[in-house]
């Protein structure tokens, strides 16, 4: 096991009070392996990438929990050593990369600067080593674009270079946080094999953060799906999307147009809005949205349970037999 | 096309970009460079294209946010590329526009009342009270409680100001809607919930739609045809199902294949990549201007510029080889 994320707590002291931006989250991932982890904005999965660099901004606070990598325990390291792993052995590709490059300097100059920081290499050896990775990251001539601004490139070659700059120290792990939801499909595919590929031929553990479920369909070996702060479904990615068992994971698919014969004219919805983490609801987080609701989801908090194999559900309605059985008065 | 509302012809917009330290180098930006589509009475037409593609220029020039460098808009049988200031004001009752970014559209220090009321004001439709009557029951078809009149945009999520700002573009009761990617700042189980909002509102009061987006498979739900942009030009127009079903130009076709299919076990689908990247909307390369990056290229197509051709039931496609899939 690579990573293990053990009950892991970042809250948000604010003027409106606490956020429990992230509570109570579990999850491990191995080499080579792609977990998907999908939510909507405010459900914490940013947070918990953020926890797990050691990122999280004030006035938010790591509060309990563990975060094991490779052996370290990454919340009992001192500033140091954590700077020293970050960028080497755990690198993160975030969303926007026009905020996340140096708009002052060339790209080759900002990949160069990983091998001298981190591997002590000269000047000429990094820049070389600068112009392979972007040439592997499929950046078409590369040895004139690395003498580029950011400014000068495209959204997906920009992309392509925070890739390549994740990829530099050949990290254990990658955190990739919605490093395609700018693009247009066809980079996005380009994107995604490219991530795919490094997970097979480096061995790579890849942590994909999504709102799309067909973009994690496609990639991820298993899936958490996260609401409120909370992973309230896990399972294995073909598991999870022949069988969901979570009312919030089932309206997620059900919300995506399928196109059969018959083009749908309406969209499925799920009703309401995400909760305010500073305001949530007693009992189940999802329940005010929920359509299998009873009133035991509104007292008492569901655990993450094993129904079985591994999957994991934070439910207290047996949703399957549930949906029998509404059918069966329908008729 | 009968009952034709909206009819483009040869719309251009060139930005001029100055190079050099002293501007002495002056080359242009070719956003929308030629384009023609009409939109009928009760349409939506859906414009697609990556970013970059032009899609966004043209919405803005079809309400002359932005003034067009060349070609006819003709809105209504008139054509108003060239109308004055009080002529288009007295147009915008017709065309409205929705969008992307719900929290940079809406006044933050007016209250959500007068943000819908703003536009009845400013055409001096009904008396105050009409006017906060008309309010608060557009609201309410969109779905807020009409006590949130009183409320300010910042207590509201996006979602709900997305819900706002369409309360507003109806104010007017507009023929024309230009929905500027109205969903994609917004959640996914949200997107779905306005997405059925404007299909709704769009029947309900006989409104067309010009529908910018880049997410397809709400483009297919939403839309009664298709056109595709790439580099400031229509590629391919069609029929909403016709387009997915039977896509005619090498791009559309890339585009489609490449949507993420929600389905692991179509995890080794088929999918067209496309090499290289959108090439400089300043230096558009000759012939057909996708040629640098498609996959089914003939050395005739760095020559030649295809026109958009009928395949059949307004199928139009701008390929030479488009016969070959039609």
């Amino acid at each position: 096991m690579l990573l293990n994320v053990n009950k892991l707590k970042t809250y948000f002291y604010t003027s409106e009070g606490t956020i429990h931006a992230v509570d109570d989250v579990s999850f491990s991932i191995n080499k080579g392996t792609i977990l998907g982890l999908v939510g909507e904005s405010g459900c914490g999965k940013s947070v918990t990438a953020l926890s797990m660099m050691r990122l999280v901004p004030p006035p938010g606070k790591i509060v309990s929990g563990g975060i094991f990598f490779d052996g370290h325990d990454l919340l009992k390291l001192d500033d140091e050593q954590i700077r020293r792993l970050r960028g080497d052995r755990i690198a993160m590709i975030f969303q926007d990369p026009m905020t996340s490059l140096n708009p002052v300097f060339s790209i080759g100059n900002q990949i160069a600067e990983i091998f001298r920081v981190h591997r002590g290499n000269k000047r000429s050896v990094s820049f070389e080593k600068a112009e392979s990775l972007l040439q592997l990251v499929g950046i078409p001539d590369p040895s004139r674009r690395i003498k580029e601004y950011p400014h000068q490139l495209s959204g997906g070659m920009r992309q392509r270079v925070m890739i390549a700059m994740a990829i530099a120290c050949e990290p254990a792990l990658i955190i990739a946080d919605e490093p395609t939801t700018a693009l247009v499909v066809t980079i996005q595919a380009k994107i995604l094999r490219l991530l795919k590929g490094l997970t097979e031929t480096l061995s790579t553990a890849l942590i994909l953060i999504s709102h799309d479920l067909g973009v994690i369909a496609e990639t991820a070996d298993e899936v958490a799906i996260m609401y409120a702060g909370k992973i309230v479904e896990y399972a294995a990615t073909k598991e999870l999307f022949n069988n969901p068992l979570h009312p919030y994971t089932i309206g997620l698919l059900d919300s995506i147009p399928r196109f059969g014969e018959e083009r749908e004219k309406r969209l499925r919805t799920i009703k309401g809005m995400v909760p305010r983490l500073s305001d949530l609801p007693s009992g189940c987080r999802f329940n005010p949205r929920c359509k299998y609701v009873i009133d035991r989801c509104r007292g008492e908090e569901p655990e993450l349970a094993d129904v079985g194999g591994g999957h994991l559900v934070r439910c207290w309605v047996d949703v399957k037999a549930n949906a029998k059985i509404k059918g069966q008065n329908a008729k | 096309m009968q009952n034709t509302l909206l009819s483009v012809r040869d719309l251009k917009k060139h930005f001029p970009v100055d190079e050099g330290a002293f501007g002495q180098r002056r080359r242009v930006v070719h956003a929308v460079d030629g384009i023609n589509f009409e939109i009928g009475k009760n349409e939506v037409l859906s414009l697609v294209g990556e970013s970059g593609c032009g899609k966004s220029t043209t919405g803005r020039l079809i309400l002359r946010l932005i003034e067009p460098t060349g070609g006819e808009i003709v809105f209504m049988g008139e054509d108003i590329s060239k109308a004055g200031r009080k002529r288009m004001k007295e147009l915008r009752r017709e065309m409205q526009i929705i969008f992307q970014d719900p929290y940079a559209s809406l006044n933050p220090r007016l209250t959500v009342g007068e943000i819908v009321e703003e536009p009845l004001i400013i055409h001096k439709v009904g008396t105050k009270q009409d006017r906060q009557q008309e309010a608060a029951h557009l609201l309410q078809r969109v779905g807020l409680n009409p006590d949130v009149m009183s409320r300010y945009p910042h207590e509201f999520s996006g979602g709900q100001r997305q819900r706002i700002g369409i309360a507003r573009a109806l104010a007017l009761r507009p023929k024309l809607i230009v929905a500027d990617e109205p969903v994609s700042a917004l959640d996914v189980s949200i997107q779905a919930q306005v997405i059925n909002l404007l299909k709704d509102l769009q029947e309900e009061y006989h409104i067309s739609y010009l529908f910018i987006a880049h997410d397809l498979n709400i483009v297919r739900i939403i839309s009664d045809r298709v056109a595709v942009m790439y580099l400031g030009r229509i590629m391919e127009l069609a029929e909403v199902e016709d387009l997915y079903k039977r896509p005619l130009h090498p791009y559309t076709q890339a585009l489609l294949s490449a949507i993420p299919v929600p389905d692991p076990s179509q995890k080794e689908r088929k999918v067209i990549l496309l090499e290289g990247d959108v090439p400089s909307p300043i230096n558009i390369p000759a012939g057909c201007r996708f040629h640098t990056r498609c996959p089914k290229m003939l050395p005739k197509c760095k020559e030649v510029i295809p026109p958009l051709d009928d395949f059949g039931e307004g199928h139009m496609a701008a390929c030479i080889r488009a016969i070959e899939w039609a």
